[in-house]
């Protein structure tokens, strides 16, 4: 194709003039290529480093030893235990993927989309710290006491025959609780990640799918679905990850339901007593890395295939399906999810912060703001806390979702160095943040670095800890964008650094700011490496957070639980709102100079970087 | 200093303290397991952020560790004037191996049972421990997850020796349900889940108390509790030792005893009448037994 060769840049002109400018153009793309190697190492080191720390302080003890290899298969009940975990993390993974790729289509796709409210909603469990979200849930289907039981027993007039009190008709204290609660937790990530591959994806395939006579299920199955395999193959590994290392539900949860989980076996045991048994903890955090391992493997064979719709040169129109009579029903569906999953569980920590304790015998007269005074408005601390996280939010987000995409691209490339950065960087997300927390503190409290109680100690733990999602939605992201623009671009002179900056940062832009959100909320509310990382005059929001859960009561609980989510919810809303911007390029030009979308189709797809 | 008391009470010492000297306490408030990992990876990395502790549970091992490191200092070599002039009742000093006082209590919480006054009529509140196995019980029980924290082990390890295996049996046929932590367990019991939570601190009833949750203690006699104790750290770690002494000192004097021990269910080391007439200090044993009691307590 000729036209690529003829742009009118004076770069590009001499990038296709002489090989000096060609050996030039190369140059740039390797040292741009070798500044993106040396970022993916510190950054795989960040969290693996700390990591060795820990493991080797247990293996090895003037000789090595396999005593933590023996104590954890010593364990007891590990079988139950992996059983109920696997089981357990699938069947509401499963779920998840279902539920959370739906409400995706029904949003981007449909005409029950509903604004904002059905952007939103879908991501607000997310954004409520995992411990709230479970107490929530918990206020609402006790079966006793739980404010959703009480109502229906009070409207139906029955009550089931338990020993001692009326119970009934849920409870969340059970299998199908559990497996909701974890999928509920799980749809926020297939649902965005989703959703930005959607936005990605050329409405047109499908219309014509339609248009030559195949139905909605056909062009679901033939079209869709395929072009959205990156996006599930990134959702699916973060919701396995993120079953993994879910912590409070199961905690509050599963313990009541006699259910026992591997990440709460692995925080009891470095929790319970001292000397915390880590060696077990590690042997244990083993199993869950090789099930991450696996995942991340499959994972990648899906990104890897290519036989999937990327972003080409060309610009689209999104256009709704219109779903006719079928609208309303959609949209109810929508409704009733949000109602469980998160307007309900959010009023009922709401309700239980203006009484001051939870009853389902509400005195309606005689709510008031005592909770909020106490755990927000009055505190000091909390204030300073609030600021704290948002700027560790936002610094860490950035710096880590940028990084992220730096090493997806390199990743993309191949290279045994890039891929073993890669590894390195996801390897935390297998792990349990309390084991990475001791070993940052053992790497950078001390000498020579002496950051111990400072926010930058923070900063480098949440990043370590949280790059692992960030680093799946960029490889999403990345893996969207058609090989063709970079080509185009690096044929045409640009260097690697411009080209990432030019064509792969505003074409990976919807899934990365994505992604920048999920570490921006993860980050604000951290609550087990700030535990241990956060010092007495930087308060976080967790630690605020877990010191209320711990000590406290489930109104104050409540009421710093939902200061959080309006915080989060605010910066999320903007952030989509740009995301969708971004999305829409072939309107509002994103691309780097005005008019080029022009070109992009005058040229038949095929992109030449200006 | 790294605390695992309560924030009112902190302040309250803290308070005192700024006043009677002029110093400020500048801490962090952490569960008393994270409270130890978090000092011991400081200690072993070099930068050790705390110059005292004041920690509950079972600080044993740690304080044996941490006196052979040389990351602590043994109370009684500190140098305290409450120590040297005898204000201090030696019984409440608790030692390690190889040192008879290495720690001093601060503060006693025994352990009680809570009930919810609107599901129980005064006349069946259990006032021993023996009582619950009653079937008029059966399922109105509520008990944190003994796995949570190992400050239970002190309470059900006295009660093991006094009442043997079988009244265990007896108390998990009342089908208890078990909750997370005492918070959700006092939480639960405000609002219904059950008619009693057990063991609980009058500490944890105080916030939803005083909310107007119908919740209420009753003390059996034969009890064991949480004994808070204070650390402190050697002096070649800690970076202000004098002061650190100083308000160690303060804590543990009449006036910081005080302050320390103003909530409701603490009972100061200079005034034993705010301790139930059997009141057992937990003891090594207890914490040796998790195992067990964990076995013992799984539904």
């Amino acid at each position: 194709m000729t036209d690529v060769l003829v742009p009118p840049t004076d770069a590009a002109v001499s990038a296709a003039g002489g090989p000096h400018s060609r050996w030039a153009a190369a140059r740039r793309l390797r040292s741009f290529r070798t500044i993106s190697l040396v970022v993916a190492i510190i950054l795989g080191l960040l969290g693996l480093v700390p990591l060795l720390r820990v493991v080797l302080r247990l293996f090895y003890d003037g000789g090595f030893t396999a005593e933590p290899l023996r104590k954890t298969l010593d364990q007891p009940d590990l079988g139950p235990l992996m059983l109920n975990t696997v089981g357990l993390v699938v069947v509401s993974g499963v779920i998840a993927l279902v539920v959370g790729s739906v409400l995706a289509w029904l949003n981007e796709r449909t005409d029950a989309r509903m604004g904002f409210v059905s952007d939103l909603l879908p991501i607000i469990p997310f954004l409520l710290p995992p411990v709230a979200a479970a107490v929530g849930w918990v206020l609402l289907f006790s079966p006793q006491a739980g404010f959703l039981n009480a109502a229906l027993r009070e409207v139906l007039g029955t009550s089931a025959g338990q020993p001692g009190l009326p119970s009934g008709p849920f409870d969340i204290f059970t299998w199908y609780g559990l497996v909701l609660a974890y999928a509920i937790f799980g749809v926020p990530f297939v649902f965005l990640l989703v959703s930005s591959g959607l936005r990605g994806i050329d409405p047109s395939l499908e219309e014509q799918s339609r248009m030559v006579g195949a139905g909605m299920v056909r062009t679901l199955f033939r079209v869709t679905l395929p072009a959205l395999k990156p996006s599930l193959g990134g959702a699916a590994l973060l919701v396995v990850w993120q079953g993994l290392a879910l912590y409070s539900v199961p905690a509050i949860i599963g313990t009541t339901a006699d259910i026992d989980v591997l990440a709460v076996r692995i925080v009891r045991l470095t929790t319970f007593t001292y000397p915390p048994e880590t060696d077990v903890a590690v042997g244990l955090s083993c199993v869950t890395v090789a099930i991450v391992g696996g995942t991340y493997l499959l994972q990648r064979r899906v990104t890897r295939k290519g036989r999937y719709a990327v972003i080409g040169g060309k610009g689209h129109r999104v256009s709704r399906v219109e779903l006719g009579r079928w609208r309303w029903p959609a949209r109810a569906v929508v409704i009733l999810y949000a109602l469980i999953a998160a307007i309900l569980p959010v009023a009922a920590l709401l309700i239980v912060s203006l009484n001051g304790f939870w009853t389902p015998n509400i005195n309606w007269t005689g709510l008031g703001l005592t909770a909020w005074r106490e755990a927000v408005f009055e505190d000091v601390a909390t204030r300073k806390a609030v600021v704290n996280s948002l700027l560790l939010g936002l610094a860490g987000a950035t710096v880590a979702m940028a990084g992220a995409a730096v090493v997806a691209l390199l990743v993309r490339r191949g290279g045994l160095a890039a891929r073993l950065a890669d590894g390195a960087i996801k390897m935390p997300a297998a792990v349990a943040n309390i084991v990475l927390a001791v070993g940052i503190i053992l790497v950078f409290g001390g000498s020579p670095f002496f950051l111990g109680g400072t926010l930058a100690i923070l900063l480098i733990g949440y990043v370590a800890l949280y790059i692992p999602e960030g680093s799946v939605t960029a490889d999403s992201a990345a893996a969207q964008v058609g090989g063709e623009l970079a080509e185009a671009s690096e044929v045409s002179g640009a260097g690697g650094g411009r080209t990432f900056r030019k064509i792969f940062i505003p074409l990976m832009g919807p899934g990365l700011i994505v992604g920048w959100a999920l570490l921006f909320v993860r980050m604000v509310g951290d609550l087990t490496a700030s535990a241990l990382l956060a010092g007495g005059s930087n308060p976080v929001v967790g630690r605020r957070i877990l010191e209320v859960y711990e000590f406290g009561s489930y109104s104050l609980l409540a009421s710093l639980s939902i200061t959080l989510v309006l915080i989060t919810s605010t910066v999320l809303l903007l952030v989509t709102a740009l995301a969708k911007r971004r999305s829409r390029w072939q309107r509002q030009p994103a691309l780097p100079r005005a008019g080029s979308h022009r070109n992009l189709r005058r040229r038949g797809g095929r992109d030449g970087e200006q | 200093m790294y605390a695992s008391t309560t924030e009112n009470v902190t302040d309250a010492v803290v308070a005192g303290f700024r006043k009677r000297y002029g110093l400020d306490v500048e801490y962090v408030r952490l569960g008393s397991a994270d409270l130890l990992s978090r000092f011991n990876a400081e200690a072993e990395s070099g930068s050790v952020a705390a110059d005292l502790l004041l920690v509950a549970g079972n600080p044993r091992d740690f304080i044996e560790n941490g006196l052979a490191k040389g990351w602590l200092q043994p109370i009684d070599q500190a140098g305290l004037p409450v120590l040297e002039d005898g204000t201090y009742p030696r019984d409440f000093l608790r030692g390690a191996a190889g040192t008879a006082a290495a720690s001093a209590v601060s503060q006693i919480k025994p352990w009680a049972i809570a009930y919810n006054s609107t599901l129980l009529a005064p006349e069946d509140v259990p006032r021993t421990w023996k009582e619950l196995t009653d079937p008029k019980y059966k399922g109105l029980i509520l008990i944190p997850d003994v796995s949570a924290s190992d400050s239970y082990l002190s309470l059900w390890s006295l009660l093991l020796d006094e009442y043997g295996e079988g009244w265990f049996a007896d108390l998990m046929a009342q089908q208890p349900k078990i909750l997370s932590g005492s918070v959700p367990a006092v939480q639960a019991l405000g609002a219904g889940e059950g008619a009693l939570a057990l063991p609980t601190l009058p500490t944890t009833i105080g916030p939803i108390r005083d909310a107007g949750a119908p919740v209420a203690i009753s003390q059996p006699d034969l009890t064991a509790g949480v004994e808070t104790e204070v650390v402190t750290v050697g002096d070649t770690i800690a970076s202000s030792p004098n002061a650190a002494k100083l308000f160690a000192n303060y804590i543990l004097s009449a006036e910081g005893q005080e302050l320390m021990n103003s909530e409701e269910g603490t009972a100061s080391v200079y005034d034993s009448s705010g301790l139930p007439a059997g009141y057992r200090p937990p003891t090594p044993e207890a914490f040796a037994r998790a195992d067990k009691m964990i076995e013992l307590l799984t539904p």
